[in-house]
């Protein structure tokens, strides 16, 4: 129940996502209405302002900071690092099932993060354009209307995080909440009860970096699969991932074998690969392509039967039953009757005397049989 | 102010006023058609100016009625008038629509006079039914309303017209013909026909107590006695005018059929007579049967709701949709006010003020692209919102209001109408609330297929946007939707010291009753 740190990472979050949506904004009219990635790529030139706004965004949101080191109780990154890295401390620190699950899962999500924002980055803006050649050649940036508000967002990206950080879950966040939050949840630590954002600080350093480990893990198959990256570039994530590791105080014979894979994963993954792996894998490729058939199911299951309960009653309740009944009544049962009725006017004579012969013959018989009163 | 019957006169004047015009006004060019116009707009102004003077002269604090005049007719029957804080609302949303209906009505071009002389005439039936006090003159002026409607549906209509309002006469006639025979008995039993305020007799329908226990009739044993039988009657008439479920389906063809100004008085005001009756007769005269009934009445409501948004949802022509829906709001009205509390009733009251000025803005807006297009087909539209922002825009609001969104009048009606009757019953509230999700869904993707998307349609590509009238007509509606939104106690300040006092009579009857039927057992 870290809730402190939630409110922070939405606060943060505000200003990237924002951000990345309204720089692909800026991009799709650049590309005249071109959403599709595919029909991109090599629009860094084109569109620097956007590329380096869009840049900005995608460092907030994997979470680029410096880990382990703080500036006056403040560590220092970008907004996402901040939010993030004070989140996945506190699953951690929770030292609960849950808590454990979450960790882990916030830390492949990291990677995944991190993958598909610099994949973004490197499809619109590097390499070769894939878009044809029309509209590339007249790509342009955005008026500053739209590039305005990319760079106010871009400051916040970089410094809402650090700038917030104390009246957050920082130094002064009990001041600042005021128990407008609850701040239930407590750590034993030492001994004593501590809350859930104390407990994050006193977590191992490993976990610290774990975040920026992701992100660099996440970043440097990117690179490797969507830029025809040069050997340093690879080799050099993997050797800073084990670099911090060792700084966190992971021990050697952990954090070199670490950083060495992960430079030896980059250094295998050629350029290019994801088409052959979407190509050897189609059943999942689409399945994911298609976001999990989620849209399909629920109109098979929710959509598709509403609708055909709303005209079944509309056709055969309305329709049929309640307006058939008193159709059928007002415009079928009461002229049938009528028309009977009618032929009682005859217009001959000697039928209506016929008549009324039969009503006197009926009333006598009648008070015959009943006798006098 | 105080010895000018102003009741009457502001009923009357629409009457005198459509005498005068069919008298004196000549011929059907275009200048007499000018002429008709101008004069119903200026009758129609000046009777909602009148009535202004009963707002002011109102005191919401007094529960009892005001501006009470009349005196014996015929007999035993009394001529009289008076509004308390439940028909006031409903005599102002009248006088306030007309004059906004006439100013929709502006492109009739065929016997404009007596379309004109028609709406003057369905305007006095109508205030007459709000303000009557009397059991024969409500029922003289309920029934009197059908015979302008029926007219304005059949001569002024659309193509299936004639069936419209053939269907729309005899359904509503029909059930007021056992409310007659319940009228006939009430006036036998009680000995006047006066509904409240009369004076010297003391007697009145309204605190006349009728028998309420058990009672066989042809072999079956009818709890609640005679109130339930009486009870049953009404309930034909405001049931079918309401409209509720199952005697719901003159509605979706007269609304259709209608002229834009017709389906404008017939789901603003119309409709809301039903409501008026319940609150008027059904609740306090019948107040145990109203209990006994209770569940009778919220699956009848519930069913309403859902079956009809359903079928909204797969509506093809606007103006149906519209109509279907506005079945489901009045769901929720009758569901109100036989929970038989504060909030149900006020939640009802408001729903009802609340739903006048949304769905009647709903009509004006179908009204204009129908001016333009000649068609209701949904399919037929698609992306007015290109060419037509100011349209998109009010039509946003009034679609929001419908489906009940906060900050509009339409979410506080039926809010305050759910907590209401979740303290009766929670499965009825629950299925209000389906009803709700239901409304966003046809509401918005009725909104999205018509307003939103490209607009590749050739037919549409030289639509107009709104003019400086339609505009203006539908201003108003635009500012109470949002002002009641906001501060609602604007209303229901007003009318609660009515409701209740109402409550309390009802809540003591049926207390009674209940301790009663413990003790028999």
């Amino acid at each position: 129940g870290a809730y402190e740190a939630a409110m922070f990472h939405l606060f943060t979050h505000a200003f990237f996502k924002a951000l990345l949506f309204l720089g692909a904004g800026s991009v799709i009219h650049a590309m005249h209405h071109e959403q599709d990635m595919r029909k991109m790529g090599g629009l860094k030139e084109k569109i620097p302002l956007t590329y380096w706004m869009m840049v900005i965004g995608t460092v907030a949101i994997t979470g680029v900071g410096v880990p382990l080191v703080y500036f006056g109780g403040t560590p220092l990154g970008f907004a996402g690092f901040l939010s993030k890295d004070m989140i996945v401390e506190t699953a951690f620190a929770a030292h609960t099932g849950a808590g454990m699950y979450a960790f882990w899962m916030l830390i492949i999500g990291a990677v995944m993060t991190s993958f598909y924002s610099w994949r973004l980055i490197f499809l619109t803006f590097h390499g070769q354009t894939r878009a044809d050649h029309h509209t590339f050649d007249h790509a342009h940036e955005s008026p500053n209307v739209m590039l305005i508000p990319l760079v106010v967002l871009a400051i916040g990206s970089f410094a809402a995080g650090m700038v917030f950080y104390p009246e957050f879950v920082g130094k002064i966040e009990e001041e600042w909440w005021a128990g407008s939050i609850a701040s239930i949840q407590t750590v034993m630590h030492d001994g004593h009860g501590i809350s859930i954002l104390e407990a994050a600080h006193h977590v191992p350093y490993w976990v610290k970096v774990s975040p920026f480990v992701a992100m660099l893990l996440g970043l440097g198959i990117a690179v490797s699969s969507y830029m025809r990256s040069p050997v340093w570039m690879r080799v050099g994530f993997g050797v800073l991932a084990g670099l911090f590791l060792i700084f966190a105080s992971v021990p050697w014979y952990i954090a070199v074998p670490i950083g060495v894979a992960m430079a030896m994963l980059f250094l295998a993954i050629p350029y290019g690969s994801h088409k052959d792996l979407a190509e050897r894998h189609q059943v999942l490729h689409q399945f994911l392509l298609n976001k999990w058939y989620f849209d399909e199911i629920y109109d098979f299951l929710f959509v598709r039967p509403v609708m055909w309960v709303g005209r079944f009653f509309w056709k055969r309740g309305d329709g049929n039953t309640i307006d058939g009944f008193l159709n059928g009544l007002a415009m079928g049962l009461v002229p049938w009757m009528t028309r009977r009725a009618g032929r009682l006017q005859s217009g001959f004579l000697f039928h209506y005397a016929f008549v009324m012969l039969i009503g006197v013959s009926l009333i006598i018989t009648w008070f015959a049989i009943g006798g006098g009163h | 102010m105080g010895d000018i019957s102003l009741l009457s006169l502001i009923t009357f004047l629409p009457l005198v006023g459509a005498g005068f015009m069919v008298a004196i006004l000549r011929g059907d060019d275009e200048a007499a058609q000018l002429n008709a116009k101008r004069f119903t707009l200026l009758i129609t102004t000046a009777t909602f100016a009148l009535s202004l003077f009963l707002l002011t002269g109102f005191d919401p604090e007094n529960p009892d009625f005001q501006f009470v005049e009349g005196g014996t007719w015929l007999g035993g029957l009394t001529y009289r008038l008076g509004v308390d804080g439940i028909s006031l609302p409903f005599v102002m949303l009248t006088t306030f629509f007309f004059p906004l209906c006439i100013g929709a009505s502006w492109g009739v071009t065929s016997r404009v006079k007596e379309y004109m002389a028609m709406f003057l005439l369905l305007e006095t039936m109508i205030l007459g039914v709000f303000v009557s006090l009397d059991m024969i003159l409500f029922y003289l002026f309920f029934e009197g309303g059908l015979i302008p409607m029926f007219l304005i549906i059949g001569i002024w209509g659309g193509a299936q017209r004639v069936y419209a309002a053939f269907k729309f006469f005899l359904y509503t006639l029909l059930g007021s013909l056992l409310m007659l025979v319940a009228m006939i008995y009430m006036y036998i039993e009680v000995g006047t026909t006066c509904i409240a305020a009369c004076g010297d007799a003391g007697i009145s329908l309204m605190t006349h107590a009728f028998a309420s226990e058990t009672m066989t009739l042809l072999g079956m044993d009818i709890a609640g006695g005679v109130q339930t039988l009486l009870w049953l009657a009404f309930f034909a008439s405001f049931a079918v005018k309401m409209p509720m479920w199952p005697v719901h389906t003159w509605l979706p063809d007269a609304h259709v059929q209608a002229p834009t100004a017709g389906s404008v008085v017939l789901a603003a005001i119309l409709l809301k007579l039903g409501g008026y009756g319940f609150l008027r007769f059904s609740l306090p005269m019948f107040p145990v049967a109203s209990e006994i009934l209770l569940d009778f009445v919220l699956i009848l409501s519930v069913v309403a709701i859902i079956y009809t948004s359903l079928i909204a949802l797969m509506q093809e022509d606007i103006k149906k949709l519209i109509a279907y829906s506005s079945v489901a709001h009045m769901g929720f009205v009758t569901m109100g006010i036989f929970a038989a509390n504060q909030q149900g009733v006020d939640g009802a009251m408001f729903q009802m003020v609340s739903h006048g000025f949304i769905s009647g803005a709903l009509f004006l807006c179908v009204g204009v692209v129908y001016d333009r297009m000649h068609t209701r087909e949904i399919a037929a539209y698609g992306g007015l919102a290109t060419r037509m922002p100011i349209y998109a825009t009010i039509m946003m609001l009034f679609t929001m209001a419908n489906v009940g969104l906060p900050g509009t009048s339409g979410f506080v009606g039926e809010f305050l109408t759910m907590v209401g009757v979740y303290q009766v019953s929670t499965w009825a509230a629950f299925g209000a609330a389906l009803g709700v999700i239901l409304s966003a869904a046809y509401a918005l993707w009725l909104y999205r297929r018509v307003v939103f998307g490209d607009l590749i349609k050739e037919s549409l590509k030289t639509i107009k946007d709104m003019d400086r009238r339609e505009i203006a007509v539908i201003t108003p509606l635009i500012f109470f939707t949002l002002l009641l939104g906001v501060y609602p106690s604007l209303a229901t300040d007003f009318f609660g010291p009515t409701v209740d006092a109402l409550l309390e009579n009802v809540q003591t009857a049926q207390a009674a009753f209940t301790q009663l039927a413990a003790a028999a057992n």
